[in-house]
């Protein structure tokens, strides 16, 4: 093949100048740590690692939807302990109440202590997490359990609460997150079901809760009718029993998120470890193609400058 | 019997012979680096013999030489390779605009980062996530108010970047005929001398480079047919009209697109036109071709959001009728409505329908629905004379303005419904879920709409991205194919016609030499001359 000096001059040039090309790319992808700058570079990867950083922060979301319901979950369980150790010594005091060796005195003292007890449920029926009560339902700012409403000497469960929900269970109602696609995780427990009559309670005058049980058992000991204390010893323990139930559906929930969100630590890392792998460059190859590429750069340019220069121009005088 | 002025004569031959030659040598030095050039040969001929009696032979023992002349200066071209060479060039040209307008897309997209549209359709769906553990919080509900007015800032800035680059491109293909225009005319130009210096029966060999380059620039801009008449005249067609024929060049001419629909955005760009008629886009190649691909598929329209009431007529049955020029009823459509805009204004749509749906029948903070005019999260300014105020696509869509500010917090419907708590968040969470919803998010798409696929809006954004990012790749590798070939297709060429120096070098030294040799011929016969004229003088 015939060859001219201007090929020389073409090829030279096109070497460096794709050399050059190699080096400013390489150069980018160390600037930013990122192999890609554009789908185009490589459609597969952008799409792997666009749903990956879809998923991870999905998936963060959900850890955090899963830390909040476990806040309520724990304040729930401490609330409900409380109510159940009140609930103890409401009994033990209903049984020392029965016994035949109190005198009426005594019983009415006992007495004291019951309504002490039940001012003392109350305020855990009222409790509150981040100012929300824990056991209303969704109407989470209203006091379930108010001091005024209450007839018999026992609160009854605030229907009044919400203007609008005549007939409306929203104050039963559950609340839940998204701990997952498609998945629910209900986190709170509604007074009605632990403080209200959701159990049979006996002959009637039945109380309609478990304030009201406490009220009539205080009023019984105050009138001194044993065979009622006894009878209040039953529906306590019932009560008790509710308390348990829930706190053990509590302990459930509590273990699924936990789970849940150890599934969602590990596989944070583990999709963190993919996405790297998509989108992060490898600074060792990098680097070596790096230095690769500019002796590549620097031996064409060496080799340029001795070929370019003589023609039979510089033989001839 | 001696001829001494013949001689004398095929001394002068040499002299003039071997001065061409050598001007031929420095014209080729002087142009080694001209683009386009060919490389002159200087073809020499022995002059015809004279016929040269002999001493034993009454006719004469043959001929003698007269010298020596330039027959003719030569263009050293392959022709052949010029053809490849201007075909290739059109694909260069075409896949070079194409990579250049996606990469300019896709860096509108700005995929994948931390700032795209995917994370903030992510950030949406999460501050509805976290409401939905707070709904009580005017904080969590702020939030949620900023993420939507930054999901639909996003698709209104994405889709108003789109419509940027498609009216720069628009400009751009009236610069490109502009160009192809003063190319056509340069090649008619170069015809007329050519085809005149021919008729006096020369060679016009910087003229035919000059044309040869003005063809080759020409079939980067638009693919064009050459062939050469018999006069040497080169015509140059395009989807079969006559660019430059026998009589001179015929420029192509702009105008407005067609004005069958009262679309003001279509209306508004650029139809390539020839005599009054207009030309196919998709049969442009080069330049040209990959500007109408840019403006029309890649980008392509959606008029769902941009038509004025009432809709023109064809347009109702959308994606099936669009007007001509681009994609008459029946043919494969040319302007189908499925290029980013498209697909942008539907994915809006799609979210903002499904956000709407739910957030409509939603409570707000005090338990109760929103006021009618409320109930819609996004929706469309009331400004906007829109053909449909339902579709709520990615130009105008935008936060219902009820729902703005500080004062309407207590507006965003996170509850079940009427009667639902503060705290109750079943909306809340089933909108933050949609990002899980599969959905047939192209309901309109031609042809058959019978069965559009379901698919999840992160989904839908994801790959019609990467679509796009592989017509890209397939762009760059097509033009760093050609540029690879062309380039080797011009090293052949180079090796036929380009100017070795070495080479011109020796001739020059030989042309010297020759020349210096012919003069000391004409010195002899000088001497010769001289001794002849001073025999009869006096001794």
């Amino acid at each position: 093949m015939r060859v001219t000096n201007k090929m020389l001059y073409d090829n030279a040039f096109g070497a460096a100048s794709d050399q050059l090309d190699k080096i400013s790319n390489l150069q980018n992808k160390l600037a930013t740590g990122k192999a890609i700058q554009r789908p185009s570079d490589d459609p597969t990867a952008v799409n792997q690692s666009m749903l990956l950083q879809t998923t991870i922060s999905e998936q963060a979301q959900y850890s955090k939807n899963i830390d909040q319901s476990v806040t309520w979950l724990d304040a729930t369980d401490s609330a409900l302990n409380d109510a159940n150790t009140v609930l103890q010594r409401a009994r033990t005091l209903a049984v020392e109440g029965a016994s035949d060796t109190q005198s009426a005195s005594s019983r009415q003292s006992i007495a004291k202590e019951i309504r002490l007890l039940k001012e003392q449920l109350r305020g855990i029926a009222n409790s509150q997490v981040t100012g929300r009560y824990l056991f209303a339902g969704s109407q989470t700012l209203v006091q379930p359990y108010p001091a005024f409403n209450m007839p018999n000497g026992g609160p009854v469960y605030n229907t009044a609460m919400s203007p609008l929900n005549a007939g409306n269970l929203d104050d039963q109602s559950s609340l839940g997150v998204q701990v997952g696609p498609g998945t629910t995780l209900t986190y709170n427990t509604t007074g009605v079901s632990v403080f209200d009559k959701t159990i049979d309670l006996g002959p009637p005058p039945a109380p309609t809760n478990v304030f009201q049980t406490l009220e009539n058992l205080a009023t019984s000991l105050d009138n001194n009718q044993t065979s009622a204390i006894s009878g209040a010893i039953t529906q306590i323990d019932q009560r008790i029993d509710k308390v348990s139930l829930a706190r053990a559906d509590i302990g459930g929930t509590r273990n699924r998120a936990t789970l849940l969100q150890d599934r969602y630590k590990t596989s944070q890392v583990s999709l963190k470890g993919l996405l790297s792998q998509y989108q992060d460059v490898d600074m060792p190859q990098l680097v070596s193609d790096l230095t690769q590429s500019q002796q590549v750069y620097q031996a064409s340019l060496a080799a340029s400058a001795k070929i370019i220069q003589p023609t039979l121009m510089d033989f001839l005088h | 019997m001696d001829l001494t002025m013949l001689g004398l004569r095929t001394g002068v031959r040499g002299l003039a012979a071997a001065q061409e030659a050598l001007d031929v040598v420095g014209q080729n030095i002087t142009n080694a680096n001209t683009e386009g050039y060919s490389r002159q040969a200087v073809n020499l001929v022995n002059t015809p013999a004279f016929r040269y009696p002999g001493a034993n032979t009454p006719i004469g023992t043959g001929a003698i030489g007269s010298g020596v002349e330039v027959a003719n200066i030569q263009r050293q071209r392959d022709v052949f390779l010029d053809n490849k060479i201007n075909t290739e060039t059109a694909t260069l040209g075409q896949n070079e605009i194409l990579r250049d307008g996606i990469n300019q897309i896709q860096d509108q997209f700005g995929e994948p980062s931390a700032n795209g549209l995917a994370s903030v359709m992510t950030n949406y769906f999460s501050a509805w996530d976290q409401l939905s553990t707070n709904p009580e919080s005017s904080a969590a509900r702020s939030q949620v108010q900023q993420a939507g007015v930054a999901l639909s800032q996003s698709f209104n800035s994405l889709y108003q970047g789109l419509t940027q680059i498609r009216t720069e491109t628009d400009n751009k293909i009236q610069n490109a005929v502009t160009d192809a225009n003063t190319f056509t005319s340069q090649i008619a130009g170069l015809n007329g001398l050519i085809s005149q210096a021919e008729g006096l029966g020369l060679k016009a060999n910087d003229l035919m480079d000059q044309r040869n380059l003005a063809l080759q620039k020409l079939n980067k801009i638009v693919n064009v047919q050459s062939q050469i008449a018999s006069d040497g005249k080169m015509l140059v067609s395009l989807q079969g009209r006559q660019l430059v024929g026998p009589a001179g060049a015929q420029a192509l001419g702009t105008q407005p697109g067609s004005p069958t629909s009262t679309n003001t955005l279509e209306s508004n760009l650029t139809d390539v036109t020839f005599n009054g008629q207009v030309m196919q886009p998709n049969a442009m190649g080069g330049q040209l071709g990959a500007y109408f691909q840019l403006r029309d598929q890649v980008i392509g329209r959606s008029d769902f959001n941009t038509l004025t009431t009432p809709a023109p007529a064809g347009l109702s049955a959308y994606g099936s009728a669009f007007p001509p020029p681009f994609g008459a009823p029946g043919t494969a459509a040319w302007n189908t409505p499925n290029g980013m805009l498209y697909k942008l204004d539907q994915l809006a749509n799609s979210l903002s329908s499904q956000v709407n749906a739910l957030h409509s029948a939603g409570s707000n903070l005090y338990g109760a629905l929103n006021v009618p005019a409320l109930r819609n999260f996004f929706t469309n300014p009331p400004t906007a004379n829109l053909v449909s105020t339902t579709f709520v696509g990615a130009q105008y869509m935008s936060l219902n303005t009820g729902l703005v500010g500080t004062g309407a917090v207590a507006l965003i419907a996170a509850g079940n419904g009427a009667g639902s708590g503060p705290g109750d968040n079943r909306k809340a969470q089933m909108i933050a879920a949609i990002r899980d919803v599969q959905t047939p998010i192209d309901p309109t798409l031609p042809p058959p709409a019978s069965a559009p696929p379901v698919t999840t809006v992160s989904d839908y954004y994801r790959n019609f991205l990467s679509d796009l990012g592989v017509k890209g790749q397939t762009a760059d590798r097509v033009a760093k194919n050609q540029t690879a070939l062309i380039d080797h297709l011009n090293q052949q060429q180079q090796s036929v016609s380009g100017v070795n120096l070495d080479q011109e070098m020796t001739d020059m030294v030989k042309y010297q030499h020759a020349y210096n040799a012919s003069a000391k011929v004409i010195s002899m016969y000088d001497q010769l001359l001289d001794t002849i004229i001073n025999m009869g003088g006096g001794h």
